[in-house]
């Protein structure tokens, strides 16, 4: 998943609305069109494999292809660089590419530009990011490094048992196939994603370490490729060889590396910058920034939930009726009202709107405001005993609502509640994981791609990578495989929401609310689409 | 002469502003000749100045918002219905309320306690280390003083804003922290960058009262060193350190404000005037509810300048060339 | 006068080294693994983790880390950080920019700051003294993000008398971050003006030249005046360094890519690298400022004496 720590403030869009802006009447951008777009700094090497934070992903999203592309306006996958992905049994898959599609740096791509970069990218010894995404793969265990005794990964003494997973073959130049260890009903679905994508030649000629020299210049087959890039600003322009249905519109873009998102919020009111992606949260109140921005704003729903999670370390959850009282103990749309300026939907289940699968009220009446009942309930589960902290991460914006989160339980169920704000993400990503903590902490998920699954199986799976709370159910699990070995989508699909409401049942989170994303742009563009990935879609851009 | 910081005439060397976190220049190096009885003589100056009774007449209204907040308002400062958030001044909440929708008179009330705990503590703590080393580096000299000047050069060289952020990243507080850890953190952070600035004075002062016959006479007279030092040395020369001190006292309270709005000041449950300033600092609040940025605001910049007026009152009353 | 030269400058070693060891230490105190959150809300993987921490000599004792950055250090490596940049290279593009924004600062505190020091001066106890203090005063007590927030609101927005954000870092640009970042220094500088001429003023060379029938101006210009700013020169100079160092909530409202802003994200990336690399340049400029101003004073001020 992308990271987004930062504030992602929202305007209030009742309906789950996915255009924002049409382009009736514009003009087509002209030739020699560039837009400038706020950016911020990548944090590793722009890899697919090594890049899974919005600040490098953005820039990726825009220079590659890969098989399967998402809709700009639905997020459903369509093939791009695939011609077809054919299976019958879900796990052994036949891939056909395209012909002619080409690298920016004018090689085709090839089968086998897929194959070595995600045996390269599931490598353990490469210490990738990503390379979990391939782990559905068959063999993805044997390119693991061992462990040592205390638990690390130790490649030094303990190699990796094989180079390449034995679940890729390459056929012939177009064509490929993918084994998975066990059936994967989605794996079209998921191959959209950035660490999917192919490398080129040049990728694998690189040697120097951690393939930074290629990060820096990395090429991709999308519709835009990247001509520079430095500590301020990371320049686009259009590759005039792309073949594939995605153009973009305009000729050049250049991403703006911004510190802080009010510096580029002002700057779009100037006009000294395009498009931003991100509106501070202070200006959402009253609406001043519909003010600022007249006609150049829009409103996106994106696949963004936030959840609190009850700590397996404490023990006042033990009792689910505790668990119960706490998610209808307080009004999650008073807080969004009032704290987020009406910008974010309370939640009613743990899978965001914007995907395939979604279903309302999994979380039924749990996730309603009902004060009496909730007090009722907590008195029956004993009250909790002490001061129950709730750990945010004080470098995203998120202290406000925690504040009001805590206040509305104090005045609701009388218990005592401390609002914990660690310096920044990393620290609370380390007290979560060694879980240091009680209480509740936050999480939030933004989909890696547009599946109900991505939303289930990540995060509440038994043992599974971001199963923050320990959550285990034989149940859940079960219906999770059953889900995934499914032999149509619908079928998979209603499955994986008969997991959700087992989630309903026994809270292992209390899922607040889904995000959406503001946006805006300078008075030189007419209209500019927003993806429910919060990226743009720069085929959409039209100028004044 | 073996050093120039020892030099009589020289002015120390002042420091630069950080961004919101002032290393207080020297203003008058001088001032440490001592007078006859100079305590009177300032008193007599300082009461017919408005300034000192205008000063000094705030300072007491602050230290007792922050001693009995309740003195001052029976609102709680903790009960915040959001509903009523960001709502305007009325006759239910005087000052209007905030984003959470708390009392913002009774939070700014409440919040003149950690405020100037940091600001008192702060100057305090820089004051005792600074004038316990310095008065050893002036008064012993030699190898000793260039250790001790070299060390005070090391922590100077560290702009007081990134030692102060890097202190609070290295030890957060957590809920069950008491409130006076919490406080106590924010001013170690500070105090420990922030000493070198009352050494240095310290140490030239010293260094100006030692060749005085008063102080040659106690040690022929074969007073010992620390007899030497406590009665005649350090008080002949606390005069420049006190008035950089008071001066100082409100800059820290400005730089706890900085240190919040950089996520890593002081924390719940303590209120304090930087919190409500950083939170209510953003351009849209502004616009949409500017009372919740002005009210706080006006208390400290009130407590800042009632302690810095105090603070060139008294130099002036001590300094005869000024009067 | 070489003799103290070459004093300071070996003085100016241990200093280094102490700053260098102590930031060091800092740093590697901080809480949190540097790969921790790299990996969104899911932890790393532990081949990943390895890699890192090997990369990055994370894996050996502290002295030894200590140790391997002075063996670079001192051979001019500034290291690389963990974004596999060389730090050298960073510092090399953010410092002359904010070496620009500490110098629009210092010049906006000499011409602004010393001017209104003069006037308050020469008027002490008259309305403008009575102005002078209380802006002054005004200025050190609003914390620098209110100042800073509402200039690029009213000049930048409103007004568009100046750019609002300053990301390529041209001296336009950079013209009203600066004068923020330099507000508090003007008060400090207006202050200290003050109060040296008002002592200057009563002083027995002051009185004499007047008594020689030397116009007021003259006496006030050429006398007084000079002597006075003996100390704000000083304080100016000193300024300079931390000017440099602590820009760091003014970066980032107006977005300009200089060492403050680069310092505190790296702190919160967990960059130690990045970290200790820009402070050490920051101490050194600071030792070398502070070199210059003594020498300066010296020359300036012929009571001092090196030797």
């Amino acid at each position: 998943m992308r990271v987004t720590t930062r504030v992602v403030a929202v305007a209030a869009l009742a309906a789950a609305g996915l255009m924002v802006s049409s382009c009736s009447g514009g003009t087509p951008a002209a030739s020699g069109s560039a837009i400038t777009v706020r950016g911020c700094t990548p944090e590793n090497p722009l890899i697919g494999t090594s890049t899974n934070e919005v600040c490098g992903g953005n820039v990726l999203d825009a220079i590659t292809a890969k098989l399967v592309h998402y809709n700009a306006d639905t997020a459903a996958p369509e093939l791009d660089i695939a011609k077809s992905i054919e299976t019958t049994d879900a796990t052994n898959f036949t891939v056909t590419l395209n012909q002619g599609y080409k690298f920016a740096d004018g090689t085709e791509v090839k089968a086998k530009n897929f194959v070595d970069a995600w045996n390269w990218g599931a490598y353990g010894p490469n210490g990738q990011l990503n390379s979990y995404f391939f782990e559905p793969i068959a063999g993805y265990a044997d390119l693991q490094c061992g462990m040592t005794a205390a638990g690390e990964s130790d490649c030094e003494n303990q190699p990796p048992k094989a180079e390449t997973m034995s679940g890729l073959k390459v056929v012939d130049d177009y064509t490929f196939t993918i084994t998975t260890s066990s059936p994967t009903s989605n794996l079209e679905v998921r191959l959209g994603y950035t660490a999917f994508m192919p490398q080129p030649d040049a990728f694998f000629a690189d040697t120097s370490e951690g393939k930074k020299a290629f990060g820096d210049a990395p090429i991709g087959a999308g519709p835009y490729k990247l001509t520079s890039k430095t500590d301020t600003e990371m320049v686009l322009e259009k590759f005039a060889d792309y073949s594939g249905k995605n153009t973009g519109s305009v000729d050049k873009i250049t991403f703006r590396i911004y510190n802080d998102t009010n510096a580029a919020y002002n700057d779009v009111v100037a006009n000294n910058l395009d498009v931003t992606d991100v509106i501070p949260s202070d200006q959402l109140v009253d609406d001043a920034w519909k003010t600022d921005l007249a006609d150049r704003n829009g409103v996106r729903d994106t696949g963004i939930i936030q959840v609190l999670t009850f700590s397996p370390k404490d023990d006042n959850f033990k009792n689910t009726k505790m668990r119960d009282a706490i998610s209808m103990g307080f009004d999650r749309a008073l807080i969004t009202k009032q704290i987020f300026a009406g910008a974010r939907t309370p939640a009613t289940g743990w899978v965001s709107p914007v995907v395939d699968g979604y279903k309302a009220d999994a979380c039924g009446e749990n996730c309603t405001f009902d004060a009496a009942k909730a007090k009722q309930l907590y008195t029956e589960a004993g009250g909790y005993k002490g001061t129950m902290p709730v750990y945010v991460n004080g470098d995203g914006g998120h202290k406000l609502w925690a504040d009001a989160f805590c206040n509305q339980l104090q005045q609701n169920l009388g218990m005592k509640c401390s609002v914990e704000v660690t310096p920044d993400f990393k620290t609370l990503r380390k007290g979560i994981n060694a879980r240091e903590y009680k209480g509740l902490y936050r999480g939030g998920w933004q989909m890696d791609y547009p599946s109900i699954e991505n939303f289930l199986t990540p995060i509440y799976a038994t043992g599974a990578s971001s199963n923050d709370g320990d959550y285990s159910n034989p149940k859940f699990d079960a219906l999770l495989k059953q889900a995934a070995a499914a032999k149509t989508n619908d079928e998979a699909n209603t499955l994986y929401q008969q997991a959700e409401e087992i989630l309903g049942q026994d809270m292992p989170t209390i899922p607040l609310w889904y995000q959406q994303s503001q946006f805006g742009w300078s008075t030189k563009i007419k209209s500019i689409k927003m993806t429910p990935f919060s990226t743009f879609d720069f085929g959409s851009v039209v100028l004044n | 002469m073996t050093d120039t910081y020892g030099s009589n005439s020289q002015p120390l060397l002042p420091e630069g502003a950080i961004d919101g976190i002032v290393r207080q220049p020297p203003l008058d190096e001088q001032s440490a000749a001592p007078a006859r009885s100079l305590g009177a003589d300032a008193w007599e100056a300082m009461r017919r100045s408005p300034l000192f009774w205008i000063s000094a007449a705030l300072i007491v209204i602050f230290v007792l918002m922050a001693a009995f907040p309740g003195l001052f308002t029976n609102k709680d400062p903790y009960d915040c219905p959001l509903e009523l958030a960001r709502d305007a001044p009325s006759a239910d909440a005087w000052f209007g309320r905030d984003l959470l929708g708390c009392d913002v008179y009774a939070r700014t009330i409440y919040g003149a306690r950690a405020s100037i705990l940091v600001g008192v503590l702060t100057a305090f703590v820089t004051a005792v280390i600074g004038v316990g080393i310095g008065t050893t580096g002036g008064y012993v000299g030699g190898w000793l003083d260039t250790l001790l000047s070299r060390t005070a050069d090391v922590f100077f060289a560290i702009p007081l804003l990134l030692g102060g952020i890097l202190i609070m990243f290295t030890f957060p507080s957590d809920y069950d922290t008491p409130y006076m850890v919490v406080i106590g953190k924010v001013v170690f952070a500070l105090a420990i960058l922030g000493w070198p600035n009352i050494f240095r004075l310290m140490r030239s002062s010293v260094m100006q009262v030692n060749p005085l016959e008063y102080v040659q006479a106690a040690r022929a007279l074969g007073g010992s060193p620390w007899r030497v030092v406590t009665s005649h040395v350090v008080p002949n020369s606390m005069v420049p350190v006190i008035v950089v001190s008071t001066i100082d006292l409100g800059a820290y309270i400005a730089a706890e404000a900085t240190l919040s709005f950089l996520g890593i000041g002081l924390r719940p449950p303590a209120i304090s005037w930087g919190q409500a300033i950083s939170e209510a600092s953003g351009l849209g609040y502004i616009r949409a509810a500017p009372h919740m940025l002005i009210f706080p605001s006006v208390f400290l910049s009130l407590t800042v300048l009632a302690f810095i007026m105090m603070g060139e009152v008294v130099r002036d009353a001590m300094d005869p060339k000024l009067r | 006068m070489g003799k103290f030269i070459v004093r300071r400058i070996l003085q100016m070693i241990p200093v280094l080294l102490g700053a260098t060891f102590l930031i060091f230490a800092l740093v590697f105190l901080l809480p949190g693994d540097p790969t921790v959150g790299r990996c969104g809300e899911r932890p790393c993987s532990p081949a990943y983790v390895a890699a890192f921490r090997a990369e990055y000599n994370l894996d050996k004792p502290f002295i030894v880390q200590y140790a391997l950055y002075l063996g670079k250090l001192v051979q001019g490596d500034l290291g690389t950080n963990f974004y596999g940049n060389s730090v050298l290279h960073e510092l090399a593009i953010r410092y002359p920019v904010t070496l620009k924004l500490a110098l629009i600062a210092i010049a906006f505190e000499i011409v602004v700051g010393i001017s209104a020091g003069v006037l308050a001066g020469i008027r002490k106890g008259k309305f403008v003294d009575n102005l002078v203090t209380v802006s002054t005063l005004l200025l050190i007590s609003i914390p620098v993000f209110v100042l800073g927030g509402l200039a690029q609101m009213i000049f930048g927005i409103k007004l568009g008398w100046f750019p609002v954000t300053a990301t390529e870092g041209t001296w336009y640009q950079l013209l009203l971050p600066g004068m923020v970042l330099g507000a508090l220094s003007v008060a400090y500088a207006a202050r200290l003006t003050r109060t040296n001429l008002v002592e200057n003023l009563r002083a027995d060379y002051v009185r004499t030249a007047k008594a020689k029938g030397l116009s007021p101006k003259r006496a006030i210009g050429i006398h007084a005046l000079r002597n006075s700013l003996i100390p704000v020169v000083t304080y100016i100079g000193a300024s300079f360094g931390a000017l440099m160092g602590g820009a760091i909530v003014t970066e980032r409202i107006f977005n300009i890519n200089g060492i403050g802003y680069f310092i505190f994200r790296s702190i919160t990336q967990r960059d130690g690298v990045s970290v200790v690399g820009a402070v050490v340049v920051l101490v050194f400029v600071y030792l070398v400022v502070n070199l210059l101003v003594d020498i300066l004073y010296g020359v300036l001020d012929p009571r001092i004496s090196h030797d």
